[in-house]
């Protein structure tokens, strides 16, 4: 099993919207980055309990804190995406639909993170059902910190990008 | 009475040996474009701090994937990782999920 080199927009995601069957929302304020390691094998076409923090594959091998002021840097279930800077979502008058963030740092300078392959962006504010995903991204191999600060850097085309 | 609290802090890259000083009194890490480091955007360290930079390359097939890549080679890049005598920091360079499939 691997985490692979596949970064995906959940299909249950984008039909829950369509159908208005789940509450998810992605111009909410609570979504959050959740850290895992190369055990997961992650699916875009599955169903949303299994896209969620905490179902499917998701459900277990979260990437966490072990730092001096663990768990605080970086939480089992991830830290809050923020938008100080960056646009939330693109205008509908173009194309190409674009969701964004700040980059996602850990909270302190002290934290230490072992071989993180991938995240799961999530709206932790989610009921139906319960902290829905958006998707993963695959960072494409190991990445560690020790008693520092890690940072995940978003792509100028954001985070997920969908194109009419 | 209030206090203002003025601090000047030092950086410098070890990668490309630039410098530059701020007056933040938060906690706060300096950014700068680096030459030395395929002009992406790479952190300073404070002036003494003994440390290397170094930037990776992604080396997972890439296909489709709509992965980041380092402005002067257009290679992709995975993460830079700057090495302290006390520990690591990190920036993972992630990439931009669609719905198509792989």
């Amino acid at each position: 099993m691997a985490f692979g080199a596949n970064s995906k927009i959940f299909s249950a995601f984008l039909h829950d919207a369509l159908q208005r069957t789940g509450d998810a929302d992605v111009d909410s304020a609570t979504a959050k980055c959740a850290l895992y390691s190369d055990t997961p094998t992650p699916n875009q076409l599955v169903t949303s309990a299994n896209a969620a923090y905490g179902g499917g594959v998701w459900a277990a091998n979260q990437i966490t804190d072990t730092g001096g002021s663990a768990p605080t840097g970086w939480p089992t279930v991830g830290r809050p995406l923020a938008w100080g800077t960056a646009t939330k979502i693109t205008t509908y008058s173009t194309a190409t639909i674009k969701y964004d963030s700040d980059d996602t740092a850990s909270a302190n300078s002290t934290t230490t993170l072992a071989a993180t392959y991938g995240c799961l962006i999530y709206d932790d504010a989610a009921t139906t059902p319960a902290d829905q995903g958006f998707c993963f991204l695959s960072f494409g191999g190991p990445n560690s910190v020790t008693l520092g600060t890690f940072t995940v850097v978003y792509a100028a085309a954001g985070i997920m990008t969908i194109t009419a | 009475m209030t206090v203002l609290i003025s601090a000047i802090h030092e950086w410098y890259c070890p990668a490309c040996g630039a410098t530059d000083q701020t007056k933040e009194v938060k906690p706060h890490t300096r950014f700068h474009v680096c030459p030395k480091l395929r002009f992406l955007t790479a952190p300073m360290l404070p002036r003494g701090t003994s440390a290397k930079v170094e930037l990776n390359e992604r080396e997972d097939y890439i296909g489709r994937e709509l992965v980041q890549l380092d402005p002067e080679q257009g290679r992709p890049v995975m993460n830079m990782v700057t090495t302290r005598d006390e520990g690591t920091d990190c920036m993972v360079y992630a990439p931009t999920a669609t719905a198509r499939t792989s």
